[in-house]
């Protein structure tokens, strides 16, 4: 399975937002979530999770909250700003050109 | 809006940061939590599954400290964390401390007061609008390549051809006596010609600039009033204007007063200015001081081209004008010309010393640091990040040089005061020193880069730490580290080598104001006493007058106990007056250019040679019976003999000035401006021919105190309304001829024994730091048989390699660097061979000495302690 260091960087920052992009998560819920919906193909490591969450959380663009879980256990739970939305449409933007550039290439070359 | 939340954000991390810090644990514990569930659910025991999510998870305590770091105020609340730590440490070891802020207490202090000098010379000595416009203006002495003052012909003519000048002015310097206030006082004022304020666009204080009309003779006499004169002498009354000051028996309408601030850089401090009328002198006078403005856009070097070819046209057109040029010259850059090497070398003895002290406290760091690898190696096994551990030893070594600094400021602080002190006082340098912004900015600067200079390499290598090894290692090791070694033993080779340098500089301006001491300058220094002292032309009109005042003051003040001799004259050496004239001599054809042939010139009585102690090498000194009815006579010096008849008996010769003198006498030469000016052409006049009356000289057999209150009180008996002024015994001249070289000398000197004690030390420190690491290979190598004395000599040799490589290096710097000092030495070369060997010398043997401790050190080691500390 691919290190969390395999990501691109800024890859993960792109994943979080998208992740929690329709509604809020836990930490635990966002890397499960990306594990899933990539089919297990990606592991996001605690160790670059929370760093990467705090930092988003200073830049403004998620915000968090504690809310009960499913299993009544307080949690923390993140969720988007109107700039982290504004963020993710950029960084979707950026990633649709630089992913495709990169089949252009291994088309072509 | 989000600038808002992000701030709450960051505000939130800073001050709840226990509530921040439980939440983050919370989170993780929760996740924990989760992967416990999980695992539990794929079948693992509680307990399994507990260990594995532990271990899935890693380090906690890093995750948090990795979020708190994404809170990027972490640096914050870590910096009051690390300084307080710092603190600690420093107090741990006093004596570390105490050396290294003392150490950086020198090298802050003097870079700061060379800054602060700097600055209020460089930027606040011209307070005038768009001061890079201003420039002053000379007329060259093309043969002779000296700047000379200007004269109001050539100025005309100047004025009317050139397109480059917005504004031109000339001034004069003037003194004149005041009356009506107490005692009659000689002051010093200026001669300004039309617009010269206004050129310099300075408004007055009170009331106006003189008017067009006013500068014609006649309607001259009025005057402006320097801020201080108003203050002290007229209680600062507004009312003055158009009231009257008596100067030199006149009555004087006052015009204006000038503001607080102005100042102008003439070589001596106004209280009047008064306005010239125009007399035709011809374009031989050269005897004012020529300014101007450029206009806007104009460049120094497009006025000096204009300027020159206006000057060329001019030697054709003028006979009197040939042999002379102009010079167009920026007044800040005179000023940096003027006052640029004295403050460069001051600036480059205090950098070396800064780099110096830097080198020396980073010596003691990086050794403690070694000391302290233990100690780093737990703290980066415990999770802090390199970065941590780089960021706590920089907040030692910043804390450090802060408190260096402020150790520092009292030495800057003093050092100014000397500078003001001997600083020549027109410069008025107490009134320009002042706080300003960025002299702060300098200062905080200052620190900090001292504090991360001194402390990042050790920061560096110390946080560089090999866990395993530092962890594992019981003590101390066998042999020191060899890469900590070398970068100890760098330093004090750069040590070293700088301390050399400074050395070096030190022994050349020693070298320089030694010479300056012992040239002879032709006339004594001691038991002769001087002072200023006119007589003014409303009262003693005539030549008769002052011959005959001259008569009953002389004999009054021979017969004044302790006095030897009494001479008037027009000018003393060291007395700041001075002219010189072109003079045709007979028999000899005369050169177009006139400057070819100049003497400077002066009055004297009878007395005057006997007063200074000037020999008579031939012929006769002046008479009594030298008089305006007998053949007018002159005595020269052999400089003149030498220069302007050469090869000839000067004696008999007559020379034409404005008529024909004949030489009756020779004299030895004299140095009449002090001991770095070159010997010059002089000529003397008898004042029984040429009474000009400006300056009293008396030789006494006493302290020339005791003379001076008699000589008062006779010349208050004659006339109580004649001021005596500028009262100096001749070695005071002297003394103050060459005050900026001794107080230079002092200084840089003083700098180099500091550096030498830091370098010599930081060398016996390093060398004390490797015995104390070696001690148990030196222990095992006594218990194997090496002798004693084998064992010093190998650590005295290391330390001569040490030193020798440092020398090497520091006279290779020295030769290229004291060029720098070029500009200030008189009668040594920059590249002195003695210097030069005896700098290195001083500092090997010094260093050598302070080695000597830890050799002994190590030759004591006692083998059988050491090895049984195993």
């Amino acid at each position: 399975m691919p290190k969390p260091s395999d990501l691109l960087q800024g890859t993960l920052d792109l994943l979080i937002l998208k992740a929690i992009s329709r509604e809020p998560a836990h930490g635990w819920g966002i890397a499960k979530r990306i594990q899933s919906l990539s089919d297990e193909v990606l592991s996001v490591q605690q160790g670059s999770l929370y760093p990467a969450l705090h930092r988003l959380e200073q830049q403004g663009w998620i915000t968090a909250e504690w809310k009960d879980t499913d299993l009544g256990r307080q949690a923390k739970f993140y969720a988007l700003t109107r700039e982290g939305r504004k963020q993710l449409e950029r960084e979707l933007e950026t990633w649709g050109r630089l992913s495709s550039a990169v089949q252009l290439v291994l088309r072509r070359a | 809006m989000r600038l808002l939340r992000t701030l709450r954000q960051r505000a939130r991390s800073l001050f709840r940061r226990a509530k921040v810090d439980a939440e983050l644990d919370n989170e993780l514990q929760y996740h924990l939590e989760q992967l416990t569930r999980e695992n539990i659910a794929s079948g693992m025991s509680t307990r399994d599954a507990r260990l594995a999510a532990q271990r899935s998870l890693g380090g906690m305590a890093s995750i948090e400290e990795q979020c708190r770091d994404e809170r990027r105020l972490s640096w914050l609340t870590d910096l009051a964390r690390d300084i307080k730590y710092a603190w600690r440490m420093l107090l741990k070891s006093p004596g570390f401390s105490a050396l290294a802020v003392v150490t950086l207490a020198f090298g802050v202090g003097a870079s700061l007061a060379v800054y602060t000098l700097a600055e209020s010379l460089l930027l606040r000595s011209l307070p005038y609008s768009s001061p890079e416009r201003l420039v002053t203006i000379y007329s060259v002495h093309q043969r002779r390549g000296s700047t000379e003052n200007i004269g109001q012909e050539d100025f005309r003519d100047w004025q009317a051809a050139n397109t480059v000048f917005e504004r031109m002015a000339f001034t004069e310097f003037d003194q004149k006596t005041l009356t009506g206030f107490g005692d009659a006082e000689r002051i010093t004022g200026t001669s300004i010609s039309e617009g010269f304020f206004e050129m310099l666009g300075v408004q007055p204080r009170l009331g106006r600039w003189f008017t067009p009309q006013e500068k014609k003779p006649g309607a001259d006499h009025v005057v402006m009033l320097s801020h201080g004169f108003w203050v002290r002498k007229l209680g600062a009354r507004p009312d003055v204007i158009g009231s009257s000051v008596s100067l030199s028996g006149v009555p004087y309408r006052i015009t204006g007063v000038m503001p607080e601030n102005f100042r102008f850089n003439e070589g001596y401090v106004a209280e009047f200015w008064t306005p010239i009328s125009y007399v035709n002198y011809g374009h031989k006078n050269h005897q004012y001081d020529g300014y101007a403005r450029l206009k806007g856009g104009v460049t120094i070097q497009a006025a000096q081209a204009q300027m020159s070819e206006i000057a060329r046209r001019m030697e054709q057109e003028f006979p009197d004008c040939a042999g002379w040029g102009v010079r167009v010259m920026g007044m800040r850059s005179e000023l940096i010309r003027e006052i640029g090497p004295v403050l460069l070398a001051f600036a480059v003895a205090a950098l070396i010393m800064l780099l110096v002290a830097c080198g020396n406290v980073a010596s003691l760091l990086l050794a403690r640091g070694i000391g302290r690898s233990r100690e780093i190696a737990v703290r980066l096994a415990l999770g802090a990040g390199r970065r941590r551990v780089v960021r706590l030893m920089l907040a030692e070594s910043v804390l450090l040089s802060s408190f260096g600094a402020a150790a520092g400021v009292l030495l800057a602080w003093w050092l100014i005061g000397l500078a003001i002190a001997v600083a020549p006082p027109w410069m008025q340098l107490d009134a320009l020193v002042s706080l300003s912004p960025t002299l702060a900015a300098f200062a905080i600067a200052l620190t900090l880069a001292t504090g991360i200079l001194t402390g990042l390499w050790p920061a560096l290598r110390g946080s560089r730490a090999n866990l395993q090894n530092d962890l594992k290692e019981s003590g101390v090791s066998l042999v020191a580290g060899r890469r900590n070694v070398r970068s100890l033993n760098g330093l004090v080779v750069m040590e070293i080598a700088l301390s050399v340098v400074l050395l070096t500089f030190a022994g050349l301006l020693t070298k320089s104001v030694a010479n300056l001491l012992k040239t002879d300058l032709g006339y004594r220094t001691d038991g002769v006493l001087s002072f200023r002292m006119s007589l003014p032309e409303s009262r003693y009109k005539t030549d008769q007058a002052r011959l005959q005042f001259w008569d009953k003051l002389h004999s009054q003040l021979a017969a004044l106990p302790g006095t030897v001799s009494a001479a008037v004259a027009d000018s003393v050496p060291l007395g700041g007056t001075y002219s010189s004239v072109d003079v045709e001599v007979e028999g000899r054809t005369r050169a177009r250019d006139w400057t070819a042939a100049t003497s400077r010139i002066s009055t004297v009585s009878v007395d005057y040679f006997r007063t200074l102690g000037i020999p008579l090498h031939a012929g006769r000194g002046f008479t009594p019976s030298d008089t305006a009815a007998s053949e007018p006579v002159v005595i020269v010096n052999e400089a003149f003999a030498r220069e302007l008849i050469p090869g000839e008996n000067p004696l008999g010769k007559r020379v034409r000035l404005n008529k024909w003198w004949r030489i009756i006498g020779v004299i030895g030469d004299s140095r009449y401006q002090g001991p770095a000016q070159q010997v010059e052409a002089e000529l003397y006049f008898p004042f029984t021919q040429d009474p000009w009356f400006d300056f009293v000289a008396i030789r006494t057999a006493i302290p020339e105190e005791g003379v001076l209150r008699g000589g008062r009180d006779i010349i208050r008996g004659l006339d109580p309304n004649l001021p005596i002024s500028e009262v100096r015994t001749m070695q005071k001249s002297v003394d103050l001829a060459t005050q900026l070289p001794r107080a230079l000398m002092t200084l840089v000197s003083g700098f180099a024994f500091a550096t030498l004690a830091m370098s010599t030390l930081g060398l016996g420190g390093v060398m004390g730091y490797t015995v104390s690491r070696r001690k148990r290979e030196i222990g095992l190598r006594i218990a194997l048989g090496a002798r004693k004395v084998d064992i010093s000599r190998a650590v005295m040799r290391n330390a001569s390699v040490l030193i020798l490589a440092g020398s090497v290096i520091g006279v290779l710097c020295a030769f290229a660097a004291a060029r720098a000092l070029a500009a200030l030495l008189y009668g040594v070369r920059p590249h002195d061979p003695f210097v030069i060997v005896a700098a290195p010398l001083v500092l090997g043997i010094t260093a050598l000495a302070a080695c000597l401790a830890p050799a002994h050190g190590a030759a004591s080691v006692d083998p059988m302690a050491v090895l049984r500390e195993e």
